[in-house]
């Protein structure tokens, strides 16, 4: 018995995985959703924004991404419009602008009154990496010249842009580089503009110290934030949708750890010592 | 009436598309079970697709715009210098011009340092360093601990790294303490990895049940 746990097939550990994410994307458990404090600094940081700011949109993630991400996108973008906050979207990503498109798509039935060009508007992808957040603090049209071919001045919700001072807060939802390290760098720290960060879980840890010096004003962590994040917008989504799933995942590996180490201690202190 | 090009859009698609997708996924997936040749093709398939997709978009979203465009239509020719910059770049391609590749390399390593080592005094170190000087007395119990297991967790973990001296005596038990702060923060770092991981798989498995089966989840 001792031998046969010992070497578990990895696949039976695979199957129990699996199980332990579809069955309760099947049958729902209803898990609580406590929220945590740097997501709700997010949420009240926004919520407290007047109607009529101007938020700069940062999308810097690709699919590979897009099971965190995504459902935080639609919640931060549905809280703004919510607000009336006018965002102007880009991305430092080649996929973040399409992505930032799907969003945009999905919010045009719960808010059908916001118009494009006037109340949001999506440059898409612009290569330069933190060249372009840079050259956004300097002057935001030698960044931005043209938009889908119209000059930046044509363009009603950036008809007044000149630069960081034009925004009223930075939302960036970050995979890697670039992303909201760089974002803090050469924007928020160097322009003092309040920057909100959404990232995978993977950065989390990386991105706490400056949730903690107050150089991020809220921090959405993973798949965990985007669900505490459409709970405080009461607007249910993939985010929530997921958390039975993840919390179960989660036992399931906790649970294999501890028989893992159980059969350690075991061999160790009783079969050796025999 | 709708033709037969509008019919494939509109219904088949769509279809077509997610059930690609979804038997990609698959694909990829089967190689928890063992490697094996469609696990390769999906993979093949996703790196050649992924880079074809890319190297469309730099073309459409980087080289018309910022340079094709400004150079041929508003003639701001100095552009020329950075073109000539870029094709230096390849010269990596062939072993005999590989040192033209070094200029452009030196310029963007000049750049990045130039901008960066600045940004990353004034956003890292000096903000970072300022959070670890915090009050200990006068602030509450709860805080005053909350604060000292900052300074005591940066100090010792700081420690950790001092290699001018041997770890003997109270020195080793300083260092001790360092590894088990740099034990907690890889635990916490490996528990989100796991999230993160996991929050993939519940993507996939949403797509797969949701958009392709068509279940509803609740």
């Amino acid at each position: 018995m001792l031998e046969k746990l010992k070497h578990l097939d990895r696949r039976i550990i695979y199957v129990c995985l699996a199980l332990s994410v579809v069955l309760p994307m099947l049958m729902p458990i209803g898990l609580p959703v406590t929220v945590s404090r740097e997501v709700k600094s997010a949420f009240e940081f926004i919520d407290k924004l007047p109607a009529g700011s101007r938020v700069l949109f940062s999308n810097d993630y690709d699919p590979s991404s897009k099971a965190e991400l995504y459902p935080m996108n639609v919640a931060l973008l549905a809280h703004c419009f919510r607000n009336k906050i006018r965002v102007v979207a880009m991305a430092l990503w080649p996929m973040g602008g399409t992505e930032m498109n799907n969003a945009f798509n999905e919010l045009k039935v719960e808010f059908p009154d916001i118009r494009y060009g006037v109340d949001y508007i999506n440059m898409g992808y612009k290569a330069g990496q933190s060249i372009v957040i840079n050259s956004i603090g300097t002057d935001f049209t030698t960044a931005f010249p043209s938009v889908e071919g119209k000059k930046v001045r044509d363009i009603p919700i950036l008809q007044d842009v000149n630069d960081y001072s034009s925004f009223n807060a930075i939302i960036n939802l970050s995979a890697g580089t670039p992303g909201t390290k760089e974002w803090i760098a050469f924007a928020g720290t160097k322009f003092n503009i309040p920057t909100v960060s959404g990232c995978t879980a993977v950065s989390a840890p990386d991105f706490y110290p400056y949730f903690q010096s107050k150089q991020l004003f809220g921090l959405l962590p993973g798949l965990a934030g985007a669900a505490e994040y459409e709970y405080l917008v009461k607007r249910p989504g993939k985010g929530l949708k997921g958390m039975d799933a993840q919390s179960m995942a989660h036992l399931v590996i906790g649970l294999f750890i501890i028989l893992g180490n159980c059969i350690v201690f075991y061999e160790k202190f009783f079969v050796r010592a025999k | 009436m709708e033709t037969k090009a509008g019919f494939f859009y509109t219904h088949l698609g769509p279809v077509v598309g997610t059930s690609i997708a979804a038997i990609l996924t698959l694909a990829i997936y089967s190689f928890l079970y063992k490697d094996n040749y469609v696990y390769r093709l999906a993979e093949y398939i996703f790196i050649g697709v992924s880079n074809g997709y890319l190297l469309a978009v730099n073309h459409h979203n980087s080289l018309i715009p910022n340079f094709w465009d400004p150079l041929t239509k508003d003639h701001k020719y100095w552009l020329i210098i950075p073109g000539i910059l870029g094709l230096m770049m390849l010269g990596r391609l062939s072993s005999k011009y590989a040192w033209t590749s070094r200029w452009p390399i030196a310029f963007s390593v000049g750049m990045g340092a130039g901008l960066g080592i600045t940004a990353t005094i004034m956003s890292d170190i000096y903000p970072q360093l300022q959070e670890t000087m915090l009050p200990i007395m006068g602030v509450g119990f709860g805080q005053g601990i909350c604060n000292l297991t900052i300074v005591v967790g940066v100090l010792t973990s700081l420690f950790y790294f001092f290699f001018s001296t041997e770890h003997k005596g109270i020195a080793k038990n300083i260092s001790y303490a360092g590894i088990c702060f740099l034990m907690i923060t890889f635990g916490g770092s490996f528990g989100y990895t796991v999230m993160a991981r996991i929050s993939l798989l519940i993507g996939r498995m949403n797509f797969l049940l949701e958009e392709w089966l068509h279940l509803s989840l609740s």
